[in-house]
């Protein structure tokens, strides 16, 4: 009887310890469950910057080969070289045509529409940088110089040639390329950047 | 016999108590050998993978700097290069600029260009030129921004460099070009 008693005992203690581990092994997996979903809810947040940075990235490496831009001497296209006359045609020409924005009202939206299955949501800045003096901020100069030819003969300042600014994304992500920008009139070669800037959504 | 049944009993408690002991010991074993493999987890999941836009910012960068940086016109005589100051500087000595000769004004102008496109955002860089001498004899140009290129430093990118030639001359200027990372 005693010792039926005992065994009784001895069993409860194991089936106690058995209980334990099995707690402690649940805890134990809770708690990687927890922390795998931790870490590949990161590895997508990762992966997703990684995939706009590269967008970015193959856009930035676009702009200075596309012959709209690219300076031709001879026929021949010059290396990280963009004419000076075409950055500001293109400029113009996107200026006029709207943006992300804008398709609902009565400007052309058909050259934005082309170039954005190039540029996607982007901005694309040239912003010439060397020889300081002939390089003026445009947007200080009144209206009536700004139409003023005479005030913009020789001179060279930042154009947009193509922005995608929509109000629901803002910028995450910017390349810059050197290039050298060639005003065939005046035969000068200025040093500048062609500054691609990334709309996206922000990451949460 | 009544003896022996005791023995017997306090032998299978010791035993009991030991085996116990055993597998507390070796839960606490599981248990740190887990938490061990969270940590390493949580400290590999916060190291940083590839970063594109960094790469590409060293590999392309310092090439397509350099490659532009000679075709550019000086500011103060624009009807010349910096290549073609580069090539007065190694080889004749007879052009000037603004009062400078071509050697000041190749370094003033790359610096000026080094400072708009580096220095202002603050990336690690070192510059150099071979085959430029100056007056005493030492390189034309050796600018390192924030310790790029020491020699303790194992951090350096791809370099970008343009080869100038001195045609008639049988000799090449080099710049170099090195971002850090």
């Amino acid at each position: 009887m005693k010792k039926d008693h005992k065994d009784h005992n001895r069993g409860q203690i194991q089936l106690g310890e058995t209980t334990a581990v099995v707690i402690i092994v649940i805890i134990i997996l809770i708690i990687g469950i927890v922390f795998w979903n931790k870490a590949s809810n990161s590895n997508v947040k990762d992966i997703q910057s990684q995939a706009q940075e590269l967008s970015v990235i193959d856009i930035a490496n676009i702009v200075p080969e596309m012959p709209e831009l690219k300076c031709y001497e001879s026929s021949v296209s010059k290396v990280k070289c963009l004419d000076w006359y075409k950055i500001r045609a293109m400029g113009d020409a996107m200026s006029g045509s709207g943006g992300a924005d804008s398709a609902s009202d009565d400007k052309d939206t058909g050259l934005f529409q082309f170039y954005n299955t190039y540029f996607k949501d982007t901005r694309i800045t040239i912003v010439p940088l060397y020889p300081k003096d002939d390089i003026i901020d445009i947007n200080s100069l009144s209206l009536t110089d700004q139409d003023n030819p005479e005030m913009k003969k020789g001179r060279i300042w930042n154009v947009t040639i193509y922005d995608a600014k929509s109000a629901n994304k803002s910028v995450t992500n910017m390349i810059y390329i050197p290039v050298n920008i060639k005003d065939y009139t005046t035969k000068k070669t200025y040093y500048g950047l062609v500054i691609v800037e990334g709309y996206y959504n922000e990451l949460t | 016999m009544k003896k022996n049944n005791l023995s017997v009993n306090r032998l299978s408690e010791n035993r009991n108590r030991r085996a116990q002991i055993e597998t507390f010991g070796l839960a606490f074993i599981v248990i740190l050998i887990s938490i061990g493999f969270f940590i390493f987890v949580s400290y590999k999941s916060q190291q940083k993978t590839d970063n594109p836009q960094k790469e590409f910012t060293n590999d392309k960068l310092a090439n397509d700097f350099v490659l532009s940086v000679i075709e550019t016109s000086v500011e103060d005589c624009k009807e010349f290069s910096v290549k073609d100051l580069v090539i007065d500087c190694a080889r004749d000595h007879r052009l000037t600029c603004g009062g400078m000769d071509s050697c000041a004004a190749v370094n003033e102008s790359i610096n000026a260009m080094l400072n708009e496109t580096f220095m202002k955002r603050n990336i690690r860089f070192k510059f150099t030129s071979a085959n430029l001498p100056t007056m005493d004899g030492s390189e034309l140009l050796n600018i390192s921004y924030l310790g790029c290129g020491n020699r303790s430093s194992s951090d350096q990118g791809q370099s970008g460099i343009a080869i100038i030639t001195l045609y008639p001359v049988p000799q090449s200027v080099f710049l170099s070009m090195n971002i850090c990372y």
